[in-house]
């Protein structure tokens, strides 16, 4: 089963990197030999391909052993009654124990849907605050729509994409009962970068109005969706984001370290037409060291992981504000592009369009792989999390 | 004022077969074959039951080597309460199994 769960991920991986591969060898955005392009594609995917493979181990040295121990029956239940609620738990171990005990094929699978279902739609005590959460997201998203398409109408499929994402998985959250805000102070820092980053394209189209020519629909909808996926990471982290507050914190310092010495270089870049450089090889480095560090002193991979993680997170959205801003700076002072000084007809459009790429692709696709080998490297701890035993409420001989 | 809503013709019987032995545990699975009923629908009706107070769970102790302790149910108080005018209604509904549960109750 671990060969499977292996080729299914990469395989999944590879289908996501061959489209804008062929793309990129195929339309020019590489230049040289066809050799050299399909090189230099394999370099930039391979440390994503290793990550995969490592998740892959950790997973399969955490819950991946118990599942393989399982009949179809069993895997199906226990998938399904991993997405109960928290306050559900109790609940999930007794369909789990129970199934144990149904005998024949038929009777099993029969046992383990009907319990995956009752898992997947629990009863709700309230539902109050589900519909007063959807009526709300509801009404945010009319609002955004007639009140940005009125005063920035080219803004309004960016604003409505955002706004219904972020309301959508704010639902969601609300309907698993899952527990909003884990950390106010990680939120609050993320939701102020975010709003920077939506502050800084309004205010950068106000003041540059040609350069809505990059917020095309596809990547409007797109940089509304990583918005809106920073956002309710924060807001609502899955658990194993949220383990270790030294890796946490460490990985937030990560990101403020990338945003600072991406700024700190455009001061220099300017001058030596090297911010591609920067890109290319700066980042990388802040985020294996940081990995690295957090799973040595925690002796964890996954640690290392979660520093990774939130530190692509911070990162991406303080840098991503910091590139829009200081891409006006250098429009201003007669310089060129921000990423290698080029003049070109829309200059602030091929900045937003860089940034995008750069910081939203990028800094996610590049440097989250190098942090998980950087805690690949110094985290050799590969134990997953233990299986919780069965809540115990009270021990009953039924006899 | 709390709301109220009649229970289902599924939990009266859930609640009717926990009432004939109030003080025996009962096993999920063990209800879902009594009743003909599935599991999804058992394990909603039990976890609502749950909830409101109405039914106690416990987990086993004395669990034989290799397979892990099943959760068990019986009614508390005000379900016991509850199962008496459930029996109540029962009878002028005239629906035969549940009539029958309702029998069987009052005759342990």
């Amino acid at each position: 089963m671990k060969r499977l769960v292996t080729w299914l991920v990469l395989g999944g991986l590879l289908a996501c990197f061959a489209v804008p591969g062929y793309t990129s060898i195929t339309n020019g955005s590489l230049t040289g030999p066809v050799r050299e392009r399909v090189i230099i594609w394999l370099l930039f995917a391979a440390p994503s391909f290793f990550a995969a493979w490592l998740l892959v181990n950790a997973w399969w040295n955490g819950s991946g052993q118990r599942l393989s121990t399982m009949d179809s029956p069993a895997r199906l239940l226990a998938v399904a009654v991993g997405a109960m609620p928290e306050t559900r738990r109790e609940w999930a171990a007794a369909m789990q124990a129970e199934l144990t005990q149904v005998r024949g094929r038929w009777a099993r699978w029969s046992f383990a849907v009907d319990a995956a279902r009752a898992a997947l739609f629990p009863p709700r005590g309230s539902r109050l605050p589900i519909i007063a959460t959807a009526a709300t997201v509801a009404m945010s998203v009319v609002a955004t729509f007639m009140y940005v398409g009125r005063a920035m109408p080219t803004l309004q499929l960016f604003a409505v994409t955002f706004m219904a994402m972020a309301g959508f998985m704010t639902l969601l959250a609300v309907a698993r009962q899952r527990r909003i805000v884990p950390s106010p102070a990680l939120a609050a820092m993320v939701g102020i970068a975010v709003t920077g980053c939506i502050a800084a394209i309004v205010y950068v189209l106000q003041k540059y109005p040609d350069a809505s020519e990059a917020l095309q629909p596809s990547r409007a909808v797109f940089v509304a969706l990583m918005l809106s996926g920073f956002l309710l990471l924060a807001l609502s982290p899955p658990k194993a984001m949220m383990a270790s507050s030294r890796a946490r914190w460490i990985g937030v310092a990560v990101g403020f370290v990338l945003g600072a010495l991406f700024l700190l270089s455009t001061g220099f870049t300017q001058y030596t037409n090297d911010g591609t450089m920067f890109m290319l090889f700066g980042p990388g480095p802040i985020f294996f060291l940081g990995a690295l560090f957090v799973a040595a002193v925690d002796g964890s991979f996954r640690s290392g992981i979660q520093t990774a993680v939130w530190g692509a997170t911070v990162g991406s959205l303080l840098t991503f504000c910091i590139w829009l801003l200081e891409s006006m700076r250098w429009i201003q002072s007669g310089a060129g592009l921000l990423i290698d000084n080029d003049r070109v007809p829309n200059m602030m459009a091929a900045n937003i369009q860089d940034a995008v790429f750069w910081i939203l692709i990028w800094v996610p696709v590049w440097c989250l792989p190098i942090g998980i080998l950087g805690a690949a490297l110094s985290g050799w701890n590969y134990q997953g999390r233990a299986s919780e035993p069965a809540p115990q409420n009270q021990t009953i001989d039924p006899a | 004022m709390a709301r109220t809503r009649r229970p289902s013709e599924q939990t009266t019987a859930v609640v009717l077969a926990l009432a004939e032995a109030p003080a025996t545990w009962r096993y999920g699975y063990e209800l879902c074959r009594q009743l003909a009923l599935k599991a999804g629908s058992m394990y909603t009706i039990l976890m609502r039951l749950s909830d409101r107070g109405l039914v106690e769970t416990a987990w086993e102790t004395d669990t034989p080597p290799g397979r892990p302790a099943r959760h068990l149910y019986r009614l508390t108080g005000p379900g016991i309460a509850l199962a008496t005018e459930m029996a109540q209604a029962a009878i002028t509904t005239s629906k035969p199994a549940v009539a029958e549960l309702r029998a069987r109750w009052e005759g342990a």
